[in-house]
């Protein structure tokens, strides 16, 4: 047990390390370069008078690259959480918000909105464009829709089947993606781009509006995961067994669905459809440090924000001035960084 | 007679089918209490309705007295443990984590170096000590199970310090074990009834019962049809009735606890 604390707290360590490194890094890198010193001065509030090009480097930190970092942070360790919470709630590894339809569901309500949102006004004669809170707002709202419907059609007199979720997951996933489809296939150039911005994710459009709104969904999950991880290590052994030990069983799912669906919309409305990152972070720390839940879930957070903000930095920098989509960073580094945990770990895969 | 643990007229029906029906039973501290039947007689459904897992669809259970739906999970977890059957886990957790998942939630109050002397004292009790630090998913299945008797007791020993009267639900403890870790698991069971917790076990080994049971309950279509010591129970008669096969119940001289030697069914023989 002393060997592994101490393995849990050279982790912890070198997270934090990893997440101050990369936040240093994406406040400082980009079309103007902060050296790490002034961007320290900038936060701490300081004031260059005597530089000229101080309070241009402290507007790029403080209102573009700042929030940008942030909402990565946020929506990263939110994914990642979500991620590891599915995993133990389905007793399976392989379990994601993706899979079971919340980011599919999110993603058609956003694709609708876009498409569809200036023909509805229109219909309504109602003039000028849609209101740019009806994205995201559509986007969370559509992500708790689907969580809802998942949870209702797996409930059975009561007692979720976990089984039935999963399942019913898979044909949501590929209902929503059909209907973003045929929304993509009536939808015209401009609203193309959207899309296809939507649909593999950025940070680009990262403001303090943004942080501020999705804070109130990320957040509940990243505050309760000191709470959650007693009632996941037990349900991990089933449910009758987390009974027996004492866990109120039903409501310590409920809870868990309802902050997964938040966090995820928010993620989804804020930054669009990212993957692989709920997936990957929790399947590494699993190897790193255990799957003890009390530990793991803290972990996610910090590593998951890390490197959906480094992810970030990637996608800024490659095709500079331009930007590449953050979810095509992801999956290109975590679909085979997954496929190799799935080959060297065979029976992490034998659930 | 004390008791901890009652059930009165206690019923379970899915789909209008009857798992358990007309089920009255006490629980007496002290004692081993072996449930034995043949398969489909619903000896596990009378464990999950006791263990408070299934709500009875008529009659009820009572923890000293207490109906078991008023109790909160948290409080019923501190009066009984159960054993599960043996399951498969997809998380890499050590058998030392495992055992200690048991005492995480009632043993709060301890202090670290109490909670670490349970799950040592609870591995070494179940002969599982040697695999405290190997993965859970790559032990065998008699080592998986020595493991989750591990983590009940933990979780009775924890619950110990604040519940006067525990039950000790173990189903089918034996079924994976060898010959040694079967009588090492029942002898612990019943040094812990020695102390005064009330084992509730599901046997399919009628010698096994029959050596280890002070009170041998025998159900058959989700009724009990006897109950009382093996000696009184076990005959040949209930045997043929219940088992439906023909053999003769034995008895050992040291005690009289009765015994069974299986036999080649007549109409099977060349």
């Amino acid at each position: 047990m002393t060997e592994d604390r101490g393995r849990a707290v050279s982790v912890f360590a070198g997270l934090g390390l990893l997440v101050s490194a990369i936040l240093l890094l994406s406040l400082g890198l980009g079309a103007i370069s902060i050296p790490p010193m002034r961007i320290l001065d900038i936060l701490g509030g300081g004031s260059g008078s005597s530089d000229p090009t101080w309070a241009r480097d402290a507007l790029v930190v403080l209102n573009l690259r700042l929030p940008r970092t942030l909402l990565g942070l946020m929506v990263g360790a939110g994914l990642a959480v979500s991620g590891a919470l599915m995993q133990g709630l389905f007793r399976n590894p392989l379990a994601d918000p993706a899979l079971v339809g919340v980011s599919a569901g999110a993603g058609l309500a956003a694709a609708a909105v876009i498409v569809l949102g200036d023909r509805v006004l229109a219909a309504l004669s109602i003039p000028g464009s849609m209101p740019y809170l009806a994205l995201p707002a559509a986007a969370f709202l559509g992500g708790l829709a689907t969580t809802y419907g998942l949870y209702r059609v797996a409930t059975r007199s009561g007692r979720i089947s976990v089984a039935t979720m999963l399942l019913a997951g898979i044909a949501l996933a590929a209902l929503t993606g059909a209907l973003t489809g045929l929304l993509v296939f009536a939808s015209n150039d401009r609203q193309l781009r959207d899309l296809t911005f939507w649909s593999l994710g950025s940070l680009s459009g990262a403001t303090w509006t943004k942080v501020a709104t999705s804070a109130p969904a990320i957040l509940p999950i990243l505050l309760t995961v000191p709470f959650l991880g007693r009632g996941l290590n037990a349900l991990v052994l089933g449910e009758a067994e987390a009974f027996h030990l004492g866990i109120a069983v039903e409501r310590l799912k409920r809870i868990v669905i309802v902050l997964v669906a938040l966090a995820v919309g928010a993620g989804v409305a804020a930054a669009g459809v990212i993957g692989f990152v709920g997936l990957v972070v929790p399947h590494v720390l699993r190897l790193l440090i255990g799957p003890e839940h009390r530990r793991l879930l803290p972990a996610c957070a910090l590593l998951g924000g890390a490197l959906l903000v480094l992810a970030d930095i990637i996608a800024r920098l490659v095709v500079a001035p331009a930007e590449l989509p953050i979810g095509i960073v992801t999956a290109i580094v975590g679909a085979p960084v997954f496929l190799w945990l799935l080959l060297g770990r065979g029976a992490l895969a034998d659930a | 007679m004390p008791e901890c643990l009652r059930a009165d007229g206690l019923a379970y029906a899915v789909a209008g089918r009857h798992l358990v029906e007309d089920i009255d039973l006490t629980i007496e501290p002290g004692r081993i209490h072996a449930i034995v039947g043949p398969n489909g007689a619903g000896k596990s459904t009378l464990l999950r309705l006791l263990s408070g897992e299934l709500t009875p669809s008529r009659g009820g259970v009572r923890y000293g007295g207490e109906p078991i739906g008023a109790i909160p999970p948290w409080r019923l977890a501190v009066m009984r443990a159960v054993m599960p059957q043996a399951q498969r886990l997809a998380f890499p957790f050590s058998a030392a984590q495992l055992a200690r998942i048991g005492l995480d939630g009632i043993g709060r109050g301890l202090s670290r170096r109490a909670r670490d002397a349970i799950v040592d004292d609870s591995l070494r009790r179940a002969d599982a000590d040697h695999l405290a630090h190997q993965a859970y998913p790559t032990l065998s299945g008699g080592e998986q199970a020595r493991v989750q008797f591990a983590r009940a007791l933990c979780q009775l020993a924890a619950g110990r310090t604040l519940a006067m009267q525990q039950v000790l639900f173990l189903d089918e403890p034996t079924a994976s074990l060898d010959l040694r870790h079967q009588t090492a698991l029942l002898d612990v069971a019943a040094e812990l009834a020695a102390t005064g917790t009330a084992i509730v076990a599901i046997l399919h080994d009628l010698n096994l019962a029959a050596a280890y049971a002070d009170t041998l309950v025998v159900m058959q279509a989700g009724r009990i049809v006897a109950r009382g010591t093996p000696a009184t129970v076990m005959r040949d008669e209930l045997v043929a009735a219940v088992f439906g096969v023909p053999w003769r119940v034995g008895q050992v001289q040291e005690g009289g606890r009765p015994f069974i030697l299986p036999r080649k069914t007549a109409s099977a023989r060349s």
